[in-house]
Parts: structure tokens; C-alpha cells; sequence
């Protein structure tokens, strides 16, 4: 039997420098709803549950939490995807804005 | 305005004529809101709008413009009133549902916006001697359009 040759091609070897994808390692964002004097409660639960697929219960709890405490955190996302629930949220003429997670 | 029946994609209402004239008014009204928010005392400058508030500000008008084409075309395709007719069907698609409620309640936004964003029930304003009652009108039939669709999807 031949001796084991050394290949003349090695497998490249990478270091492995991070396992975070870039999604998690991007800063987050908070999209959070306002409470006004003008938008009905049963407008707003239908509106959490249309855009997040929340169900009715999930969506009444923040409905009244913005109702209660003037305001809500709706989600926790990418900038990208926060900016994309603002836009659905304005569009239904919520208060919405979002700021990063300190 | 009452429903008349409902198919798979189509829901039917008969409306008289006088909330025909006034849903004409209220969706022609479209679009109204100035897409602020009055300060208020928990969000007292009323919050960053995000990193990119130019983006949604375009992406808004874009979707604003979209629906008011779409409000031509759901008023042009609805039956029209003849002479001395007193009633008259309104047809909704499933479909329509959505985005008629964004108009609606865009409009009902816009004319409390206008009105000075009034804290007062509408019964209370009625009886201000400065009120304003075109934008009165338009957001208590916004409000009325609002109701009718959330409950024909089952939200109230």
C-alpha cells in the first residue's frame, strides 16, 4: 500500500470571528404608539391586530396600555423593519414614531 | 345605512341619499391630514420620527396618492342616484375594507387636526358657536363609515 501523500491542495481553514448574524448585531429600534384624544380604542386594537397579527386580547392589551400610560412599545426591530411598522401604522393615522434602544 | 347582504367578495349596503352626499364629501376630502401630531404632555416634542424622516415622509404621500386614486375610482363604480331616488346601494369589496377604514379614519384625523384638535365630544363642540361644521360633519361620518366597516370585519 502507497504512503498517504500530503495533498498539493489544503482546505482553506477561516477563523471564525463571530457567530451574530448581521441582523442581530445592527442597533434595534423601538416603534412606539402615542395615545390621542381622537383615535377610538376599537380603531387602534384593530389596527395592532392587522399589522402585527396579533390577536384580539395582545392587541387590546396595548391598546390600553397606550390608552393608560400615554404610550405604547409595539415592537423591537431592525431599522429596516421598525421603519416598515411606522409606515403601516401612519398610514392608518396613528401617532407613531421610533427611536433607537438604548 | 343599513347591509343589504354580503357575497363572497362583495358586501352590499343601501344608503339614502343624504349619507350618499355626505360620503362623497368625506372620501373627496381625502387626503387632509398634515401627518403631525400636536404636542402632548407625554410626548411633549412630539418624539423623533426615526433616523430617515424624509423616507416615510415620501413613502406616506406615495401610499396617500395611491388611495386617492383608489377613491375615484370606488366612488366612480358605485351605482349612481337617479332623479327622485331616495335610496341607493353601496357596494364594498372584501377587498376595499382596508384601506377605505385608512381613508376614513385619515379623514376624521385631518378635520380634528383642523379643527384645532379639539378635546370635546362631538355633541359638545356642535354646541360652540365657532364651530366648524364642515370638519364637524366630516368626522362624525368618518366616524360612522369607521364603525359600519370595523363591524362588518368583526372588530367591535
Amino acid at each position: 500500500m502507497p504512503e498517504t501523500e500530503t495533498p498539493l491542495l489544503l482546505p482553506e481553514i477561516h477563523e471564525e470571528t463571530s457567530t451574530k448574524s448581521k441582523d442581530a448585531q445592527a442597533p434595534a429600534f423601538l416603534v412606539i404608539v402615542w395615545n390621542d384624544p381622537v383615535n377610538t380604542m376599537v380603531f387602534v386594537t384593530h389596527v395592532f391586530q392587522k399589522v402585527f397579527g396579533w390577536n384580539k386580547k395582545k392587541a387590546e392589551i396595548h391598546m390600553l396600555e397606550v390608552h393608560q400610560n400615554g404610550k405604547s412599545v409595539v415592537a423591537r426591530e431592525s431599522q429596516e423593519r421598525a421603519e416598515a411598522y411606522v409606515h403601516q401604522l401612519q398610514a392608518y393615522s396613528l401617532h407613531v414614531t421610533m427611536e433607537p434602544d438604548k | 345605512m343599513k347591509r343589504l347582504h354580503h357575497t363572497e367578495d362583495t358586501v352590499t349596503f343601501q344608503i339614502n341619499d343624504g349619507e350618499r352626499e355626505l360620503l362623497h364629501f368625506v372620501l373627496n376630502s381625502y387626503p387632509m391630514s398634515t401627518d403631525v401630531w400636536p404636542a402632548t404632555e407625554e410626548n411633549p416634542d412630539k418624539g423623533p420620527t426615526g433616523p430617515d424622516p424624509a423616507l416615510l415622509k415620501s413613502a406616506l404621500a406615495e401610499t396617500k396618492q395611491a388611495h386617492r386614486r383608489k377613491v375615484a375610482e370606488f366612488l366612480g363604480s358605485q351605482p349612481p342616484l337617479k332623479p327622485k331616488q331616495k335610496q341607493v346601494e353601496l357596494r364594498v369589496k372584501h377587498q376595499d375594507m382596508e384601506w377605505l377604514l385608512q381613508v376614513a379614519n385619515e379623514v376624521r384625523v385631518g378635520a380634528w387636526y383642523a379643527m384645532g384638535c379639539p378635546e370635546e365630544e362631538a355633541s359638545e363642540l356642535a354646541a360652540r358657536p365657532d364651530v366648524d361644521y364642515d370638519n364637524l360633519l366630516r368626522m362624525e361620518f368618518a366616524l360612522l363609515l369607521q364603525c359600519v366597516l370595523l363591524d362588518e370585519q368583526g372588530a367591535s
